[in-house]
């Protein structure tokens, strides 16, 4: 914390400070944006120390990093106002699902341009890390796929359960044959236990829906959905009129609409899955590991789990396992998946010094550094290696999380992202989670509106890159 | 001559710059928008020149029109209660009861607080089953909003957001319209008394016309304050816009207002949409202060 | 007996103001009774729904604002220095434009007065949104970044002020102008000497209605400023402050109560003077 004091609110006259050292003696600042929560916030300057001292002690001129601190959700706004003004910051943590605007905004520089980066090629460095975290750095722009940013910080869904809920009905669980002592482990079995852990007269409720993209991409993925395919031309079409997006779909709205064991908690005006669940009204909720700290808090006694599997032979009838497939099977793993949020270390274009930054960001996703973010702070490691071996006494929920991140997939690298989110796909389902449109229907005009104005111009520009190419 | 200039020149040059330029400018850029390669390092100067195609997509979609029509709802539900809640409050408060000057600061509070923390508040206090309003609702023996919610159902999403916000701002009308009645002469009531009049006769016949200037400035301010209205329905509908509707075949979002809109265009930097927007919005605005004024402004306004 | 009567009457008409206006004044001020409750909450009981703690357990604390208060990372007494600076250097350059732009409209003439005055009038109805991207692209180039300059020249231009200033001024009998100019007062002095006492009232109106409005105005300080700025705000502050907290809903009320309470104060303190100000001022047609 008092490091932390010193760096921030003391962070212009070291600035001033350093401005008439670096006249002097040659030394390179480099600015950092952060978003960090406070209790990683410490950590963070003590990892951007130790790589400044052994920067210095071999390399020439030395190196010097002012921290900054930017709060996560503005940080994209700030990134567009600042290069406006042209006072962009020389590197910054950025949300993982805003790269693709970051990249073609010309804000993100690519990294595997640079000298400094590992003569093996992207492919080689996507090994080390989470596949689906890196996949969100690495964006196709120009007709280009480069390497944006490395991984620094992920975040992925998992089931959250009461378990003092899954007590309280004990008896009834028991008679319909389900253990009350384990979460349910596929979605039939969720909508089982869900039945008996609903009790609407007491406002108890099994599951809170968050209505969202994002939030809905763990069953998406789960059903082998990808939102956009390219066609025998290479052009870019929407790939939702199939079965598979129209099951995912489906399951998800009909937790509340059929099956009823969901609570409304899609509906504005209602708690939402983490206030509910807090508040012991939701016994089961997709969220992720930022919760955890709030619900310790609370002294709930509640258990993370997998996100539920697509049940087997739903599966096998919509192709997504061969038929032969049995329940410990690689590919019935592969019926849980998670989603990708959290943190990637960008460097922006306008920095006179993208390979020092690049090394930082070497250094930041490095096993040591993501081994002390996983035991000291109980976040999951982005560096494969840095998985194997860890204390996580202090954080049982972490391995659960590390099991799920390893099986997601991010969001299709698009641009205009939270047109897509905001503005085409929640309204939709919202509409059917109303019960004013069937799923068919809804996925029919999401695939309008996403071809008419998110892939036209990509398409458009894409094509006019070919043409200049040529 | 020269000394008019002087006087007027500090307030017409910072206008001139920071109000009068960026107004000129936007209608240069709502002739243009951002293409996918715009550089965020020169936004405006990478912007493609599209003619009045942003004005053409505007009035040919459904969302807008919808936008539009809400706001219009909304300012209906909103303006006239305001101002009669206010004239109210004014009136019960002009009176000296006890204790009045506590109860004028006390209502003018909920004026300065920032929407985004209130709503968040408003949230829980519209809860469909906790909540206090469903419970007084359901003590009453309606349980409609237990079961659809008051922010959950594009049918009393708009009146429910107009509520909190006439709550909000009655105070700060409440004060202007005091400020209206201590300008009138007490001698203009006790003629009033004189020939006989009843609280109401006097009230319909004396006060109101009287204010008549007072409640046209209060219409048109909450004109302005309608068509710029954003954070409490972005705080309201937790940033998505409402619950969703089918509008004419196109799906809408219930509380997607003109400025909500507008914020959404911005947000996705299509600032060439989000100008010419604002400039269909100004014509409206104009069109509606002419009226206003027309009709309830006649000899005595300035 | 007669005044008897009327007092009985009187008693009896006040039980009834009374009774309306109490349950209504309860549920105006319903946000803010939940907003200090809950940051007097402990640690994590902030979204519980229940404001009753159940026997021997202790719901309710000061840890909050004292943590707030203590907070090494966040120095609220600083960002309320310059908040300060933000919002009352605002309100007096606003009153001082507005008076003298006031004047000059109301009394003066020069050609296109009254077209200058009706175009800024329209502005008044322009979407505030418009403006905010040109305004900061002009701050900017004008090299205002975190400077309070940049946080306060641009919205110094109210129209709402000087419309409130120049139907003030206009309704001063001319006579009064006259009189000054017979006794040989430069046009300056006439301005100081008897445009601006008679404007006072209004004037301190104007200047706490821009004060409250810039105390909160989160966006356009935001932008004007870079995260390492010495000159954030409150609103700015408290920005990252919830985004520290965003989930112990406790403290960031309690946060959220410093924002709203020095605001508070300044409106307690200055009632009397405000409402006079504007009763004995007031927007005359």
């Amino acid at each position: 914390m008092r490091i932390y004091l010193r760096s921030l609110s003391l962070g212009v006259l070291l600035a001033l400070a350093s401005l008439a050292v670096a006249a002097e003696e040659g030394t390179i600042r480099l600015v950092l944006w952060q978003g960090f929560k406070y209790s990683e916030v410490g950590e963070l300057t003590a990892n951007v120390e130790e790589f400044t001292k052994s920067w210095n002690a071999s390399h020439t001129p030395r190196i010097e990093i002012a921290v900054q601190q930017v709060s996560f959700d503005d940080m994209v706004k700030r990134m567009k106002t600042a290069a406006l003004a042209h006072i962009t910051p020389d590197m910054a943590f950025v949300d993982a699902n805003s790269m693709v605007s970051l990249v073609y905004g010309q804000v993100a520089r690519p990294l595997d341009t640079l000298k400094n980066f590992p003569p093996n090629g992207i492919e080689e460095l996507r090994k080390e890390y989470v596949p689906g975290a890196f996949d969100t750095n690495v964006v196709e722009f120009g007709g280009k796929k480069h390497l944006y940013g490395l991984p620094a910080q992920t975040t992925t869904l998992a089931l959250f359960w009461n378990k003092k809920m899954f007590r309280d009905r004990a008896t009834e669980l028991k008679a319909a044959g389900l253990d009350p002592e384990r979460p349910p482990r596929d979605w039939d079995e969720f909508i089982r236990y869900g039945k008996i852990l609903t009790q609407p007269e007491k406002g108890l409720f099994a599951y809170g829906l968050t209505n969202s993209l994002w939030f809905s991409m763990p069953i998406m993925n789960q059903y082998g959905v990808s939102l956009v395919r390219r066609d025998e031309n290479g052009v870019l079409v929407p790939n939702l009129s199939n079965p598979r997006t129209e099951a995912a779909v489906n399951r998800n709205v009909n937790f509340f609409l059929k099956d009823k064991v969901e609570a409304g908690a899609w509906r504005e005006g209602q708690l939402d899955p983490g206030q509910g669940f807090l508040n012991q009204k939701y016994a089961m909720i997709l969220i992720g590991p930022w919760m955890i700290e709030n619900f310790r808090a609370s002294k709930l006694d509640f258990g993370v789990a997998l996100v539920p599997r697509v049940p087997l032979e739903e599966a096998k009838r919509l192709g997504l396992v061969p038929p032969d497939a049995d329940d410990n099977s690689t590919a019935a793993q592969h019926l849980s998946s998670g989603n990708i949020g959290g943190q990637n270390l960008m460097v922006v274009s306008a920095s006179k010094h993208p390979e020092v930054c690049f090394e930082f960001a070497r250094f930041f996703s490095s096993e040591k550094v993501q081994r002390g973010w996983a035991e000291k702070l109980g976040q999951i490691p982005i560096c494969v290696a840095a998985q194997k071996n860890l204390d996580l006494s202090k954080f049982p929920e972490v391995p659960t999380f590390i099991e799920q991140v390893n099986l997601a997939r991010p969001l299709p690298p698009l641009p205009f992202g939270g047109t897509l989110e905001v503005d085409i796909v929640n309204p939709e389902i919202n509409l059917v989670l109303q019960g004013n449109r069937s799923t068919k229907d809804a996925l029919a005009s999401i695939e309008k509106k996403m071809a008419a104005r998110i892939l036209a111009p990509v398409n458009e520009a894409e094509a006019a890159a070919r043409d200049s190419a040529k | 001559m020269f000394w008019g200039i002087f006087f007027v020149s500090p307030f017409v040059l910072v206008a001139a710059v920071f109000l009068l330029f960026p107004i000129a400018y936007s209608l240069y850029l709502s002739l243009r928008e951002t293409t996918l390669y715009t550089s965020w390092f020169d936004q405006f100067g990478q912007m493609k020149y599209v003619g009045f195609e942003n004005y053409r997509r505007l009035v040919t979609d459904p969302v807008f029109w919808y936008s539009v029509l809400a706001t219009g709802i909304y300012a209906l539900l909103l303006i006239p209660t305001t101002v009669a809640a206010s004239l109210w409050l004014a009136l019960m408060l002009h009176s000296k009861l006890p204790g009045y000057r506590a109860f004028r600061s006390a209502f003018f509070l909920p004026h300065v607080f920032d929407v985004f923390v209130v709503g968040i508040i408003w949230l829980l206090l519209y809860n469909p089953q906790s909540g206090p309003f469903a419970w007084l609702f359901r003590s009453l023996g309606i349980d409609w909003f237990t079961k659809n919610g008051f922010v959950d159902n594009p049918i009393s999403v708009l009146p429910s957001i107009a509520f909190a916000m006439v709550l909000k701002g009655m105070g700060f009308g409440m004060i202007l319209f005091l400020t209206a009645l201590n300008n009138i002469p007490e001698s203009i009531f006790e003629a009033a008394d004189i020939d006989g009049a009843s609280p109401r006769q006097k009230l319909f016949r004396v006060t109101i016309p009287l204010l008549r200037p007072m409640i046209l400035f209060q219409m048109v301010t909450g004109l302005v304050g309608a068509l710029n209205a954003f954070s409490e329905f972005y705080a309201l509908t937790k940033a998505g816009g409402g619950p969703a509707f089918s509008f004419f075949g196109s799906t809408v979002q219930s509380a997607r207002v003109s400025g909500f809109h507008l914020f959404r265009l911005f947000d996705e930097s299509y600032y060439g949409s989000a100008a010419a927007m604002s400039f269909i919005l100004l014509g409206f605005a104009l069109i509606i202060a002419w009226v206003n004024f027309r009709f309830l402004g006649k000899d005595n306004t300035a | 007996m007669a005044t008897e009567i009327r007092r009985d009457v009187r008693l009896r008409q006040w039980a009834i103001n009374y009774a309306i206006l109490v349950p209504i004044l309860f549920v105006v001020q319903l946000p803010l009774m939940w907003m200090v409750l809950t940051a007097l909450k402990a640690k994590g009981h902030g979204l519980e729904l229940r404001f009753i703690p159940h026997a021997g357990e202790a719901l309710y604390t000061f840890d909050n604002f004292m943590s707030v208060l203590n907070d090494p990372s966040f120095p609220f007494s600083r960002f309320i220095m310059n908040s300060l600076i933000v919002a009352s250097g605002c309100g007096a350059l606003t009153v001082l434009i507005c008076t003298m732009g006031g004047y000059g409209f109301a009394k003066k003439r020069f050609p296109l007065r009254d077209q200058l005055f009706g175009m800024l009038i329209a502005v008044m109805l322009v979407p505030g949104l418009i403006f905010m991207v040109p305004q900061f692209a002009i701050t900017a180039k004008l090299g205002w970044m975190n400077t309070f300059t940049g946080m306060i020249v641009p919205h110094a231009a109210n129209i709402f002020g000087l419309f409130l200033l120049r139907q003030h001024i206009r309704q001063l009998p001319d006579s009064l102008i006259e009189a000054a100019t017979v006794d040989g007062a430069g046009e300056i002095s006439i301005f100081w000497r008897v445009i601006v006492p008679l404007s006072v009232p209004i004037m301190i109106t104007l200047f706490l209605l821009t004060f409250v409005g810039q105390w909160s105005n989160f966006l356009w300080q935001l932008i004007v400023n870079t995260p390492d700025s010495f000159k954030i705000t409150l609103p700015v502050g408290l920005s990252y402050f919830k985004g520290q907290y965003s989930l112990e809903w406790e403290r960031m009320m309690a946060g959220a109560c410093f924002s709203i309470l020095p605001v508070c104060a300044l409106l307690l303190f200055t009632q009397r003077f405000f409402m006079q100000g504007l009763i004995a001022g007031g927007v005359k047609e």
